[in-house]
């Protein structure tokens, strides 16, 4: 399952927001996945399934943490060469655009800020979505498109403000 | 603003996104399983603990047939503690040329120069107590009871596989028939059951279960190549053979000093 670990302990980050709760979710959940091999049907997924036992974990290791679940995203470079803007002053326009998303982001429900961050930050399917929210696979698509709505209208409130 | 913008916004956040370093909760995850794994283990053995005996049963299975699949593994397993004479074990039957050259003490000449017939000789290379420590890589196990002092012959054992070291005593306890010696203690690195077992097997005599300081050993009043009894244990990672000429009790207090 190693291949498998930066994708769960990134989707349980997302949900903890905290890096010694995911790990410890992560860990817990595969030792789960471990034991229920057994019991994984053949011809299933097995990334959705090892995902929505994580999901899980972390939403338990979330409920538990006492602490509110602020912005715990931050971007890491800005400078590599496939992102460099053409100028310094695009550089700093592009910068403030991350910063006004993530900032939208912020003011979403966690259910909506979960949806987009698997749909788009960690590039996961429906299926895979579908596990990590806990919903059937039908609803991915209108509950992301519900967080869509939701963070252009933060985009709209802060343009309002700035 | 379209969708399709803030969603390829979105992605260009997100492949930007600092995230923690992955830890490695694959082995870590392992780790808890095995050590779940292993405490069921000795929960089973408490409370049953001819399960023990299962365990070696299951291993005897193997060892037997470990020997028709390879010649090589054979080699590694039925190694100085199972064979039935120094000729496989490392001890070769004596010549006085090579006595001299195994450069014995003067009692140890003396002895076997009355009796050059009965003594043993090693075919090991003899070595230093600093060269078999370092052979050992530092566990090199000497008894320390009164009677025994220190090791008068030091001799190298092993196979391609595995190394260990001979120790022979000419002091302190009764001598093994004529060779000589008093006590021979050969010490290899590893598992103590795999050897005992090729031994039952090969030898077709019967060991006793014993314990040595709470730790399994194996004890044949039996002699075969010198006329004493051995004692089998083992001890932090090393497998021991004991052969002298001595009752259970005192080979079982001698191999419990040794540290």
């Amino acid at each position: 399952m190693r291949g498998y670990q930066e994708v769960a302990f990134r989707s349980a980050y997302l949900i903890t927001g905290d890096a010694s709760e995911a790990e410890e979710a992560t860990q817990e959940a595969f030792v789960k996945a471990y034991r229920a091999l057994g019991r994984f049907r053949s011809g299933a997924r097995f990334r959705p399934w090892l995902l929505a036992i994580v999901a899980n974990e972390a939403r338990n290791q979330r409920r538990a943490a006492t602490r509110r679940a602020g912005l715990f995203l931050r971007v890491a470079r800005e400078d590599t060469p496939e992102n460099s803007p053409s100028s310094p002053e695009a550089a700093v326009l592009a910068a403030e655009r991350r910063e006004e998303l993530l900032e939208a982001l912020r003011g979403l429900r966690e259910e909506a800020r979960w949806a987009i961050a698997c749909r788009y930050f960690l590039g996961l399917s429906e299926e895979e979505t579908a596990a990590i929210l806990g919903c059937a696979r039908g609803t991915v698509k209108s509950r992301l498109s519900r967080a869509m709505k939701g963070l252009r209208a933060e985009i709209a409130k802060e343009g309002d403000a700035g | 603003m379209q969708d399709r913008e803030l969603e390829r916004e979105l992605r260009e956040l997100g492949s930007l996104i600092d995230y923690p370093p992955t830890p490695n909760v694959a082995r870590a995850a392992r780790n808890v399983l095995d050590e779940a794994a292993n405490e069921q283990s000795r929960r089973l053995r408490r409370a049953f603990p001819t399960m023990r005996w299962a365990a070696v049963a299951a291993a005897f299975v193997l060892v037997v047939a470990v020997p028709t699949l390879s010649p090589g593994l054979r080699a590694t397993v039925s190694d100085w503690f199972v064979a039935e004479d120094f000729q496989s074990t490392g001890v070769d039957a004596g010549s006085p040329e090579r006595q001299s050259e195994a450069g014995a003490p003067a009692a140890g000449v003396s002895k076997s120069a009355t009796t050059p017939a009965q003594a043993p000789q090693f075919s090991g290379e003899r070595i230093s107590v600093r060269e078999a420590q370092a052979r050992m890589e530092g566990t090199l196990i000497l008894p320390r009871t009164p009677e025994l002092e220190k090791p008068e012959e030091i001799y190298t054992v092993g196979t391609a596989s595995k190394e260990g070291v001979m120790l022979v005593y000419k002091y302190g306890l009764p001598p093994l028939g004529d060779s000589g010696i008093h006590l021979v203690l050969t010490e290899v690195p590893g598992d103590l059951e795999p050897a005992y077992l090729t031994g039952r097997t090969t030898a077709g005599s019967k060991f006793d279960r014993v314990s040595v300081d709470g730790n399994p050993g194996y004890w044949r009043s039996a002699g075969n190549r010198l006329p004493g009894q051995t004692l089998l244990w083992e001890q932090g990672g090393v497998a021991l053979r004991l052969e002298a000429n001595v009752k259970k009790e005192q080979a079982i207090r001698i191999a419990e000093s040794a540290r």
